[in-house]
């Protein structure tokens, strides 16, 4: 298993929109993919769990994946982070 | 049974485009009975009518011809023909025998108006058709032009299966065998109607798209397993209607290309058929996924949507709020 810790930096924090790009982006690897905020864990895999977590901006998640292709799944994670969703 | 043309993205279309205008003989034995309609000559002349719809010349019978529609058919009617009967004799004549140097197809006299003799005399010289109808020229305008319209619509065939679920007309579209008719039996079992299997014909009538049923194949299925079953005879009139409104086409698709869909229901897919853009939803079909029951909520979205209502906007804004909310209260502590 492997982890790495992001901070939300768009505007609106993960709401649907970024929800929804997060789960179609981890559906698409094999390993198990999880977000982590505050204690509480969410499936990425899973358009509700994630927007259960409510993370908005400024806040830090922990992505953390594993199984056969986990780096690239963490990674993939880790990049739309990093993009802000293509948001503000 | 028309033949199919496949395109891209697995739905077989086929265009009527080519289709020839309508004969004047043809117009005459579809609305005779309707229009009460009487041709002031024998044989009919050789003409065609084309999709643009019924004219009435008042003002060309008044000497402003610019933009004239030649290629309509024309009716005059009690107005255009009191305007006639006020001219002299030889601004009539002016007047009428315009209208069949411009090679019109036809001059339909509606009730109260009747043409005279050298009116029949002259276009039967020029081989233009006159009739005589026996309604009113607002009657017959609109049977007319509904008829025209009708038989010019555009028109395509879509390998599919149309379904009206809640009253809103799902089209199921996908590869053979991947459960479209079972989907549709399923709805027709739990009271929804069927409107055609395998072979939709669509009309286009102003923006809405209408699906029927192929003339021949009627309301009868093919279940895989079991053959061929007669909808209307074994689950009675009301599982079936005859035509619908397309409101939604669903793609069924096979599980695994299921990491390019739309997971929250926040981007809507088009898809245009004969130029109309109409909702497009790819569902995934896996075992124990019952597409039933996804289309009977899908009819229900899409009502509750029609009257201004989304359920994920309304979710996301409040979700929005809440995070703003807390990050406030973290600034504060």
């Amino acid at each position: 298993m492997i982890q790495q810790e992001v901070r939300v930096t768009n505007h609106l924090g993960i709401h649907a929109r970024p929800a929804s790009l997060i789960v179609q982006t981890s559906s698409g690897f094999q390993s198990d993919v999880w977000l982590e905020k505050d204690g509480t864990e969410a499936n990425a895999k899973s358009i509700m769990s994630v927007m259960m977590l409510a993370a908005g901006c400024d806040s830090m998640v922990v992505v953390h994946a594993s199984g056969k292709d986990e780096e690239k799944a963490v990674d993939a994670i880790v990049k739309l982070f990093e993009s802000k969703f293509n948001e503000a | 049974m028309p033949s199919f043309r496949k395109k891209a993205g697995g739905t077989a279309q086929r265009r009527y485009s080519d289709e020839p205008a309508l004969s004047l003989k043809r117009f005459y034995d579809d609305l005779r009975r309707e229009c009460l309609l009487t041709p002031c000559m024998q044989p009919i002349p050789d003409a065609a009518l084309t999709g643009r719809p019924v004219h009435r010349p008042g003002l060309a019978l008044a000497g402003f011809v610019k933009y004239f529609p030649r290629e309509s058919l024309q009716l005059i009617g009690e107005i255009e023909f009191a305007y006639l009967c006020n001219l002299s004799t030889s601004r009539r004549r002016q007047a009428f025998e315009y209208l069949l140097s411009e090679r019109v197809p036809a001059v339909v006299f509606a009730h109260p108006a009747e043409p005279e003799p050298w009116m029949v005399a002259s276009a039967a010289k020029k081989k233009v058709a006159l009739f005589t109808t026996r309604l009113p020229a607002e009657a017959f305008y609109e049977i007319a032009g509904t008829h025209l319209h009708d038989v010019f619509a555009e028109r395509t065939s879509v390998h599919g299966t149309l379904v009206l679920v809640h009253g809103v007309g799902i089209l199921y579209v996908g590869k053979s065998g991947i459960g479209k008719s079972e989907c549709a039996l399923d709805l027709v079992c739990k009271g929804h109607a069927l409107v055609s299997d395998d072979v939709v014909h669509i009309v286009r009538t102003g923006d809405c798209l209408v699906g029927e049923c192929n003339e021949i194949l009627g309301h009868h299925m093919e279940i895989r397993g079991i053959g061929i079953v007669n909808v209307k005879e074994l689950c009675g009139m009301r599982s079936v209607r005859p035509r619908a409104r397309i409101d939604v086409q669903m793609e069924l698709v096979e599980w695994n290309r299921a990491e390019y869909l739309d997971r929250s229901g926040l981007d809507e897919k088009k898809v245009t058929i004969l130029g109309v853009p109409i909702p497009h939803l790819c569902i995934p079909v896996s075992p124990g996924k019952n597409i039933s029951a996804i289309s009977e909520i899908l009819a229900l979205r899409m009502e509750l949507s029609r009257n201004g209502k989304s359920t994920i906007k309304e979710f996301d804004k409040k979700l929005i709020l809440h995070m703003k909310n807390s990050a406030a209260a973290r600034g504060r502590e």
